[in-house]
């Protein structure tokens, strides 16, 4: 399923339009993300944030990508979150206050929240390597659909550090 | 302020639907300090539309988001076609998905209390119709009803149609509720839930009818107070000038937010 979720941020004190792309439990149903979980807040999905480069919408990776059809794979499940492209300087607080923010109001796990850095946006890994809230991941691939494909195959099998895991 | 779009695929209605919300901002009411570690939970207002209107008119055509804004409640639309929120007679099943599938998907994905004293539902015109529907068949689901604008007796408004000679085209009800010698006694004949509802009145949703005074279906509303009177069926009735239009369903829906629904505040629970 697709949200699209225009809020107020106070990092960049003004408005701003995130794309969520979530796997849809009708039919991406396992035993750790279903209907039941949903209900009860017990399903806490892993978070991809997926940067644009500058002049890019936040839904460029939903209209150049799999990323709807990667994440509705039962072995692949995570919330992927589009965010349009942002001078280098906004990235950290934009950053700190979707990882402190979204996960109190959709089903996203906080202590599993990864960003994706590709081609121009790699730019952006440097600023935010000090983050606490979000872990960067450097593109692996030589496309978009490659880099977003590796990058959740990486979160699935748990070859990223999280926050619940580091000392 | 938010607004958000949701695009997702209904069991019920079997086929991809949207959602038009709004989300107040977290921020205001709690420090992003205290977020992590907890969900927010808003008040939901269900925000129906009229026929051939979709789920971001409420949103184009009054203050919705401003006023959700200001009160901390969540607003969520849905798009609900010529449906009359009906399961209906030759098509989806609306009434279903409104109840049912759409509060508890509402309540998993989003922000939103699953408290019955925190669910709100409000409709103009066939919203009205909707809003009347779900507060009688499933009272225990709603803490209040506002249905704004419009006609409440629909067998009587749908055969005063059916009798003009160029009169609104009766396709959209007649799919949705079927022939309209059968819509009598029928779980889409307002009247007659009104009727089987005082059996339990006191246990019935807070309402709050409204519709303009030049309203084309004045006569009709006016007669449905008269009958929720009759019935002891509580309810709050404001008339005021103006036609069947939204400036008047706005008026309306913000003396219903303001000024007489029990609105609690934003909650933070732990995860």
């Amino acid at each position: 399923m697709i949200i699209k979720h225009t809020f107020y941020s106070h990092a960049l004190e003004s408005e701003e339009t995130i794309c969520l792309v979530l796997p849809d439990h009708t039919f991406a149903s396992t035993p750790a993300y279903n209907a039941e979980l949903l209900a009860s807040h017990k399903a806490k999905l892993p978070v991809l944030y997926l940067p644009g480069e500058k002049g890019r919408e936040c839904d460029w990776w939903l209209r150049h990508t799999m990323v709807e059809s990667d994440i509705n794979r039962p072995d692949r499940l995570c919330a992927a979150i589009g965010i349009r492209g942002h001078a280098d300087a906004d990235w950290p607080a934009l950053m700190e206050e979707l990882a402190a923010v979204l996960p109190a109001l959709f089903p996203l796990n906080r202590n599993r929240q990864y960003m994706l850095v590709y081609g121009e946006a790699a730019r952006q890994a440097s600023a935010l390597e000090q983050s606490k809230a979000v872990a960067v991941l450097p593109a692996a691939g030589e496309d978009a659909r490659s880099a977003l494909a590796e990058a959740l195959r990486r979160i699935a099998e748990q070859e990223v550090p999280h926050a619940d895991s580091q000392p | 302020m938010g607004v958000t779009r949701c695009h997702f695929f209904s069991s019920v209605l079997q086929f991809n639907t949207s959602l038009t919300m709004t989300i107040p901002d977290p921020q205001k009411w709690f420090p992003a300090s205290e977020l992590p570690g907890h969900r927010v939970q808003f008040p939901v207002l269900y925000v129906l539309h009229g026929g051939g209107e979709d789920s971001t008119t409420w949103l184009r055509r009054t203050h919705l988001e401003d006023y959700c804004e200001e009160l901390g409640i969540m607003s969520v639309s849905i798009d609900a076609m010529h449906s009359c929120y009906a399961d209906m007679a030759h098509g989806s099943r609306f009434f279903t998905y409104l109840t049912q599938e759409l509060p508890a998907f509402v309540e998993s994905m989003f922000p939103a209390s699953p408290c019955r004293e925190d669910r709100f539902i409000a409709g103009f015109s066939m919203g009205g119709q909707g809003t009347l529907k779900a507060v009688f068949r499933c009272p225990e689901r709603y803490m209040a009803g506002m249905p704004l604008s419009g006609a409440r007796d629909i067998v009587s408004l749908c055969e005063k149609w059916a009798s003009m000679e160029n009169g609104p085209d009766m396709t959209g009800p007649i799919n949705a509720l079927g022939p309209i010698d059968q819509i009598r006694n029928s779980e889409n004949d307002l009247v007659w839930l009104a009727k089987r509802s005082a059996a339990y009145r006191d246990r019935l949703p807070m309402l709050f009818l409204a519709c303009a005074k030049n309203d084309y279906a004045a006569p009709l509303s006016h007669e449905y107070h008269d009958l929720l009177d009759s019935l002891g069926i509580r309810h709050e009735y404001f008339q005021d000038e103006g036609i069947h239009d939204f400036y008047f369903a706005d008026k309306a829906l913000r003396k219903a937010l303001y000024e007489w629904l029990p609105l609690r505040k934003p909650t933070l629970t732990k995860e």
